[in-house]
């Protein structure tokens, strides 16, 4: 009963990313569109804010809304992977439900 | 032949303000269009959304149909589970008797197991 969560807005200026990293259970994955790939690098700072642990969620983020921001691929922390549109449908199919942040 | 549809547990993730925006006013329109196709309704308010429960609202002020009057008809559409988070209403300074409607104030984790058990969730 895993959930996947969107979220496409930055943590300084929405309160999206909190709320979500609140609500995310383990097993469920974080992917990070539009304007929430600048959440890419802030990400475990926001969630030790929280004292949420991000283990157990897996985190990824939309290759091509991270490339047109000028966020390098190579500058992402280790825990988070890089998918395509493709791989986003992929997720959409393996989660249960999918909870849109936005 | 006719079959009846299975109703599914739709979940609504209720997240902003009432008149600073169309999204609160187009949640409940959402949430009672479900109701009628007879779908199981759960409503949860979060974040912002937990203000359109303030009791003392007067929307007609400002030219605005009053949200809070307007939950008022949840229960005439059967649409019992209402669900409002804690750690939201308590950081926006509101309490329990603030609230306009009959609702359930609940922590972090039962919203999170509400998710898991709806067949779908919408947020607006």
């Amino acid at each position: 009963m895993t959930t996947l969560h969107t979220i496409n807005k930055p943590s300084w200026s929405s309160d999206l990313l909190r709320s979500c990293l609140r609500l995310a259970a383990p097993g469920d994955t974080l992917l990070l569109i539009e304007d929430g790939t600048y959440n890419a690098g802030t990400l475990s700072t926001v969630a030790a804010q929280l004292s949420v642990t991000l283990e157990g969620l897996h985190v990824c983020v939309l290759r091509d809304d991270l490339l047109a921001r000028g966020l390098a691929e190579t500058e992402l922390p280790d825990h988070i992977t890089t998918i395509d549109y493709t791989g986003f449908v992929e997720l959409v199919c393996q989660h249960r439900q999918s909870v849109h942040w936005f | 032949m006719t079959s009846t549809p299975v109703p599914r547990q739709l979940t609504f993730i209720s997240r902003h303000s009432p008149y600073g925006s169309a999204r609160a006013r187009a949640m409940l329109d959402m949430v009672l269009a479900a109701a009628v196709f007879d779908q199981k309704v759960t409503l949860i308010f979060m974040d912002d959304g937990v203000l359109q429960l303030h009791k003392h609202q007067a929307g007609a002020v400002i030219g605005a149909k009053d949200l809070g009057a307007a939950l008022g008809v949840l229960p005439l559409y059967d649409i019992q589970q209402v669900y409002v988070d804690a750690q939201s209403l308590q950081a926006r300074g509101m309490r329990h008797d603030d609230l306009a409607i009959a609702a359930e104030v609940c922590d972090s984790a039962r919203i999170t197991r509400l998710i898991q058990e709806a067949d779908a969730v919408f947020t607006l």
